[in-house]
């Protein structure tokens, strides 16, 4: 059983539907990912317990789900798929939202008083040019989280854990110098926009 | 900051108008829609932080690779995985079930073991009249048969108190048990006879009152001490008018 792929696996256990023994296929699959999403879910919590319980309604999911599975796709994207939405979508359930930094994202320094530079990015071609200035401000790992903490709404703690970043106060640490860098750039790219409109 | 901040960052780091799901963007990055996806896709994760997240996600998901102080905690997570698997193998006698030729012998199995069990919870079930505690029972080798043992009497309403307890003779008895209880199985009296009839002692006679039920039972009792037939539980009482 060892020599068959993921898919392989998936592709016999459906074939077989309803014979004896069918079941074994499919245990094999889940058997190969326990771990990983086991991990996965571990990171994402921080505790074993509802680690447990979230890996044990991934699994579930994926059985119940498994028509919706294409053969043509990778067995383990499939599943991470599921895994990535499941404990996203638990995480927000359970009210647990992403921890704000204290750091405002961008000061007016010229006018005395915190006003969010932001309020200028409204429209998709200043959304545009802000993607542009981030890939050429921030680094890497700061693009990551900012990423995952913003568009996918994963607590800073669960990034910390799921990227294994291993700075003190981890991600925050990258979302509080992205803001900083961020909040600069902002200042030049609007002063370059003033200066262009005189 | 504020909800209009976290809004906007959320559409500037999330996805944009050519980003895919990442099954696909997987797929296209593998080359398995073709060299030019394939290229095209490149160029797109390059330039774009959310896809670039994303695929760093599943490449964690896809490392099997666990950090040392994880290590107790997943391997407690991964034996509550494997205790409670979401496809469980079927057990053999479920296994039979599914083989067609099987079936017949599934059910013959099955309805087998059901009559056993009904007997066995027969002969122990507490308010079994003749239990072994009741002083009644023939001990060892008991069996039970479909065969009954017709009662003549007493049974319902009566308009006199009965002097006996009378049933029909039941070929190959050697013997009869009676027991006479009252409706919470509360035993009053058990005795053995060879007849077909037995004369109520005075601590049942006692318990005749009208309005009150008794029960009774008979069982035949062959020259082994098997049972071979039982008459089931029976009732009487005298009605309101009845002298006593």
């Amino acid at each position: 059983m060892q020599e068959l792929s993921d898919e392989d696996l998936v592709a016999k256990f459906r074939t077989e539907a309803g014979s004896p023994g069918v079941e074994t296929w499919i245990n094999e699959l889940f058997q190969r990912y326990h771990t990983r999403v086991a991990a996965w879910c571990l990171r994402f919590t921080g505790d074993r317990e509802s680690a447990a319980d979230l890996a044990q309604d991934i699994f579930l999911k994926a059985y119940r789900n498994l028509d919706s599975f294409r053969g043509d796709a990778k067995f383990s994207t499939w599943l991470f798929s599921i895994s990535r939405n499941h404990c996203v979508n638990e995480m927000k359930s359970r009210s647990i939202r992403p921890e704000e930094t204290s750091d405002p994202l961008v000061l007016d320094l010229t006018a005395g008083k915190a006003v969010s530079a932001l309020q200028s990015l409204e429209n998709e071609e200043s959304l545009e040019s802000m993607r542009v200035l981030i890939e050429a401000t921030l680094d890497e790992t700061e693009k990551k989280v900012m990423s995952l903490h913003y568009a996918e709404e994963i607590t800073l703690d669960s990034i910390t854990r799921l990227l294994g970043l291993t700075n003190a106060s981890g991600a925050k640490a990258y979302v509080v110098s992205a803001k900083r860098k961020l909040g600069a750039s902002l200042q030049r790219w609007k002063a370059r926009e003033s200066r262009g409109k005189m | 900051m504020s909800n209009y901040d976290g809004k906007i960052l959320n559409s500037i780091f999330g996805p944009t108008a050519d980003c895919v799901a990442i099954d696909e963007l997987s797929l296209l990055l593998d080359g398995r829609r073709g060299e030019e996806q394939k290229r095209r896709a490149e160029a797109h994760v390059e330039g774009c932080a959310h896809c670039r997240a994303e695929i760093a996600l599943l490449q964690e998901f896809e490392s099997s690779a666990i950090r040392p102080h994880e290590q107790r905690d997943v391997n407690w997570i991964v034996a509550r995985l494997r205790k409670n698997q979401p496809a469980q193998p079927l057990s053999w006698w479920k296994r039979m079930w599914t083989v067609p030729m099987l079936a017949p012998i599934t059910i013959g199995l099955a309805t087998a073991l059901i009559a056993i069990g009904i007997g066995l919870e027969m002969r122990h079930s507490p308010g079994q009249p003749f239990s072994p505690s009741s002083g009644g029972s023939s001990g060892s080798g008991e069996v039970m048969r479909s065969l009954s043992v017709d009662v003549v009497g007493p049974i319902g309403d009566l308009a006199q108190r009965p002097a006996e307890l009378r049933w029909k003779p039941v070929a190959g008895a050697s013997r009869y048990m009676v027991r006479v209880f009252e409706v919470d199985r509360t035993e009053l009296w058990s005795t053995t006879v060879k007849e077909t009839s037995v004369a109520l002692p005075s601590v049942v006679q006692a318990k005749i009152v009208p309005l009150k039920t008794l029960m009774w039972e008979v069982r035949a009792i062959d020259a082994s001490g098997s049972v071979l037939a039982n008459s089931g539980p029976e009732s009487f009482r005298l009605d309101a008018t009845s002298s006593r």
